[in-house]
């Protein structure tokens, strides 16, 4: 498979997340333990990391899904613990989320699924820009034909591209992809990629991939970090970051291609 | 049981964040209180969220139809029920009296007043809550609230709780009206066809 190339737009050097010393705990298990990260304008940067090292717990703390308990976050030039209610609100639909199950509403239509951070986002907006947008937005993802399905009715591969097309109807300029391709079979894999990428060039987001899909990061990041018992190990181009004597970085990348 | 408490630096935000998190009894004990106290805002944002705007009404109807009207039919059958029970066994001590006659507003102020809001509020709770409690945990597990609140919709206003509640009291009047329509001209008039025929017999 012919391999994607990437955009890469941080040639003005705006940084879009900022975060320095953050720490996170639950309980007294500590999982994030004072990480910095900046991501500048149009990156796309993965996270690595074991399952439970903390890679979700750190992007649901950047759209301000969980509270960190010490450092600083900056996000599109917004402190997100200084934000009142409608503030974060205001910043939340600059950001799109990508959820690892979708997070697809079961009782609604792929349409409707599609259309209510719309409509309930914007007031009175006529009916013909939310189908217009909705249209768009799956025609962004390829599965314009899908608007009338339930999720119920879609194959994982689907829901995780309207998962993202419910993501970019409010055209952010940060995506939060978390896990994209966990489960999926490694064609439907090689695809979410390419619409990684296809979404990076058309609507210049930057965004944080977190995955433990090696294939997934090499094909859609400028830059990797790998996440190692709390803490950011330095961050590179795919083929630096393996070239380590870190015992548990070569055994992660080990493990992820066969040998 | 020692207290270990800085009160120059304990406040209440240092106590829920995770490294100056400082036990005041026990680790349990704590927990218990920070769960209730966690209840308590969920309990106190619940009902500030039901009166303030915006409000979406049309998501009140639906809902009101999706779990009041379709229970209507549990609880005409459990009042129409509960109605014949009534009759069938307080017609004998009545008629010893020789207050037969009495039946039909015995059973109709019974049902009305005091039983049907009571039956029709626990059949709500029990259908209607755990539909609620399912749904509502269905969507918290698959990541469909986390997913209203990262799209910047406020989970509170939106799928079911408060409509939910108003849906309730929907239901509460939409079954004592079944009730009363149902159950008591049922029984009314059977009654009345009963102390009719006693009235020929004698």
């Amino acid at each position: 498979m012919e391999k994607p190339k990437l955009k890469t737009t941080n040639n003005k050097g705006e940084t879009v997340i900022a975060i320095k010393g953050l720490h996170k705990s639950f309980g007294k298990l500590e999982v994030l333990k004072g990480i910095d990260l900046t991501v500048g304008r149009g990156e796309n940067v993965a996270v690595l990391g074991k399952s439970g090292s903390g890679k979700s717990v750190l992007i649901k703390i950047i759209v301000g899904l969980l509270k960190p308990d010490r450092g600083t976050l900056n996000v599109l030039e917004k402190e997100v613990e200084q934000l009142n209610g409608k503030e974060l609100d205001e910043l939340r639909l600059r950001i799109g989320f990508s959820f690892q199950g979708s997070a697809l509403y079961d009782s609604m239509s792929v349409f409707q699924n599609l259309a209510f951070p719309l409509i309930m986002n914007v007031k009175h907006l006529p009916k013909k820009e939310v189908e217009a947008a909705v249209e768009e937005a799956l025609e962004a993802v390829g599965l314009k034909d899908k608007a009338e399905r339930m999720p119920a009715e879609l194959s994982g591969g689907q829901r995780k591209r309207i998962g993202i097309a419910r993501a970019l109807i409010l055209k952010p300029e940060i995506m939060l992809y978390d896990e994209p391709t966990a489960g999926l079979d490694p064609i439907t894999s090689a695809e979410i990629n390419e619409l990684i990428n296809e979404v990076q060039e058309k609507y210049n987001t930057s965004s944080i991939i977190i995955t433990h899909d090696l294939t997934c990061a090499k094909n859609t990041c400028n830059r990797i970090v790998m996440l190692v018992e709390g803490k950011f190990l330095p961050s590179g181009k795919f083929e630096e970051i393996f070239k380590t004597d870190n015992q548990q970085v070569k055994d992660f990348f080990n493990y992820n291609f066969i040998q | 049981m020692g207290i270990k408490i800085n009160t120059n630096k304990f406040t209440k935000h240092q106590m829920i964040k995770g490294d100056t998190k400082k036990t005041v009894l026990s680790d349990s004990i704590d927990e218990y209180f920070i769960g209730v106290y966690t209840a308590y805002k969920f309990v106190i944002r619940f009902f500030k969220e039901v009166f303030v705007p915006p409000f979406h009404f049309r998501a009140v109807v639906t809902q009101s139809y999706e779990i009041g009207i379709k229970s209507l039919a549990l609880i005409s059958v459990t009042g129409f029920i509960i109605g014949i029970v009534f009759t069938k066994q307080s017609r004998p001590s009545l008629e010893d009296f020789g207050a037969a006659s009495w039946l039909p507003n015995l059973v109709g102020i019974a049902i009305i007043r005091a039983l049907g809001p009571v039956l029709t509020a626990l059949i709500c709770a029990g259908k209607v809550g755990s539909s609620i409690g399912a749904e509502l945990s269905s969507m918290k597990v698959t990541e469909q609230i986390e997913a209203m609140e990262v799209s910047a919709i406020n989970p509170f206003k939106y799928p079911g709780s408060y409509t939910g509640s108003c849906g309730h009291h929907h239901d509460s009047l939409a079954g004592n009206v079944l009730h009363f329509y149902r159950t008591n001209r049922f029984l009314y008039q059977r009654s009345r066809r009963r102390n009719d025929q006693l009235h020929h017999f004698f």
